[in-house]
């Protein structure tokens, strides 16, 4: 279907698709416009330039997202190999397990979290702003990795093994390495998280200095600075761009994650 | 000689789990901070009254946050507008998500544009999502009451956000938008899994569009059904950055939810109990609609 088509039947797909489009670029071409209205490109700059700590929150942001998306590779890909490759007891009790907590969202613990960094002092700091939210989404990354590791095979395993290589060197040196296109797909989707993440700095950032992006935007609307809408719709186009620049850029790697990991928020 | 090697091979085994344990030593121990514990903290506080501050201030009140929380009205209000944010996201996310699937097949002229296009929303922000959408439903020159001005419908304007008959339906509005293209990838990827051969025996059949797509194509998309389904239910339980910016659960509590409950009881009220027993409704609820995906999964690959 959709393959052999006539002349009207191509018609009536591209009208259609492009009734579809219409849907999509009216709203978000309104935001483009919108940031440019009343003082064109010099809303951009007032965001800049009026006191707000925009450069802050682009910094926290960029250095959030970072943190958060290394150390979700630093500890799922590991996981991810052990339930792929190495056999020990409880191992499929314990992924299952981890697979469970996947859907539960960080808002139902809102007071132990709340305790625990206060326990820390981790309120109002970066830590606060990176392990919660990357926690949560190690699972989704240990089910894209594994089932990566799982189509590999264990060959190169049985192979390395008999040559005497531990099993650190063997995710280290070989099976790590192998895993790219499945690690792009965690890097990118977790980076997309957590750039756009609304939640977790709601829950610990209390200074505008410690705020990133998604919350720049609470704080123009309803603080001092009291901003015009044109220099939101300004902010939004921000923090638009590396989310959806990423996608763009790295669009014809993602797979996997697309249909094994993207989860609904 | 076959004692030593089988004494290695002991060894080595030991080596294996050791190392096993090792991989998910630190996953586990972050699980464990802020999810297993904080499972056990909420079950526990889900019992007392407390307003989240002093720790001296709890008090034991066994059941009683879950009696008041079935007969709160406004417990009854979240659960119907979950239920009906559920089947419309869900339903209307299928259904356009499987027709933009299925348009983009055909590979015509511009079909990699229209996909990144539809795709983009769901790699947004939900801040700039709600964002966009209140610059559609602002009253006075919000795009959507301008349009309807503009074609001489004025009786059809109105404060879209600030009505309890229209708000629902506005954040429904606002995350089909944002999650269909991720529905939509589903599909693409759902319906590479149909084989060519049997859209053409169709086509030779004389089969037409509608008979085909009824009777081969959704029928042959079984299994991402299920998981589009389970997703969007698992979505709508946890539902919560949407609805609090656009509405805060507002005007007067007709958008509440489940997560806005939660959020309000702790943060705004001081009823750390109170929101505990929800939190313990939802993941129940979350759970529960996990481990049927994961049968399912489960199911399909051993099938």
């Amino acid at each position: 279907m959709f393959t052999n088509l006539t002349l009207r039947q191509k018609f009536i797909i591209q009208a259609v698709l492009i009734l579809l489009a219409l849907l999509y670029l009216v709203p978000l071409s309104n935001v483009v416009i919108s940031s440019f209205a009343v003082s064109g490109f010099r809303n951009y700059t007032f965001l800049f330039t009026s006191g707000f700590p925009v450069i802050r929150m682009i910094f926290n942001s960029l250095f959030v997202s970072f943190m958060q998306v290394s150390l979700i590779l630093l500890v799922a890909s590991p996981a991810a190999f052990a339930f792929s490759k190495i056999r020990f007891p409880g191992k499929n009790a314990l992924f299952l397990l981890i697979m469970l907590t996947m859907s539960i969202s960080m808002l139902c613990f809102i007071t132990p979290l709340f305790q625990t960094m206060k326990f820390l002092r981790w309120i109002n700091t970066y830590p606060a702003l990176i392990f919660p939210a990357a926690t949560f989404w190690m699972p989704v990354a240990i089910l894209i990795l594994r089932n990566y590791y799982d189509s590999l095979g264990t060959e190169l395993l049985e192979a390395s093994m008999i040559e005497g290589a531990g099993f650190f060197t063997i995710w280290s040196r070989i099976y790590g390495p192998l895993s790219r296109p499945a690690t792009v797909n965690v890097i990118v989707f977790a980076f997309i998280n957590s750039w756009n993440d609304y939640l977790n700095p709601l829950l610990f950032s209390r200074t505008e200095e410690m705020r990133t992006l998604p919350l720049a935007v609470v704080s123009l609307t309803s603080s001092i600075h009291g901003a015009r809408p044109e220099v939101i719709y300004a902010c939004l186009v921000i923090m638009a761009i590396p989310s959806i620049g990423v996608y763009m850029i790295f669009q014809n790697q993602l797979g996997e994650g697309m249909t094994s990991g993207a989860v609904k928020g | 000689m076959k004692k030593k090697s089988s004494g290695s091979l002991l060894k080595m085994k030991k080596a294996e789990t050791l190392s096993g344990y090792l991989f998910v030593t630190p996953i586990m121990l972050l699980l464990g901070v802020f999810v297993f514990y904080g499972l056990f903290y909420v079950i526990r506080l889900s019992l007392f009254k407390w307003n989240g501050l002093l720790p001296e201030t709890m008090e034991f009140r066994g059941l009683k946050n879950y009696i008041l929380l079935f007969q709160d009205p406004l417990s009854a209000r979240a659960l119907i507008n979950v239920l009906l944010f559920m089947v419309f996201t869900v339903t209307v996310q299928m259904f356009l998500g499987l027709i933009m699937a299925l348009l983009l097949r055909s590979k015509l002229k511009g079909s990699r544009f229209f996909r990144a296009l539809f795709y983009i929303p769901v790699t947004l922000s939900t801040v700039v999502i709600a964002q966009t959408f209140m610059g559609l439903y602002e009253p006075y020159f919000g795009l959507l009451n301008t349009f309807l001005r503009g074609v001489g419908l004025d009786g059809l304007v109105r404060t879209w956000l600030g009505d309890p008959r229209t708000a629902l339906w506005c954040i429904i509005a606002a995350n089909i938008f944002q999650w269909t293209g991720a529905q939509m990838v589903y599909y693409i990827a759902g319906l590479t899994t149909i084989s060519e051969d049997v859209f053409e025996a169709a086509q030779i059949d004389g089969a037409g569009f509608w008979r085909s797509l009824g009777s081969i194509v959704w029928p042959g998309l079984g299994p991402t059904h299920t998981t589009v389904i389970i997703l969007g239910i698992v979505g709508s339980v946890k539902t919560f950055d949407i609805v609090w910016l656009l509405t805060e659960g507002g005007p007067g509590n007709a958008t509440q939810f489940p997560a806005t409950l939660l959020y309000q009881a702790v943060a705004r009220n001081s009823q750390a109990g109170y929101g505990a027993a929800i939190s313990v409704i939802m993941i129940a609820l979350s759970v529960m609609f996990s481990a049927v995906q994961l049968t399912f999964n489960k199911k399909r690959q051993e099938a």
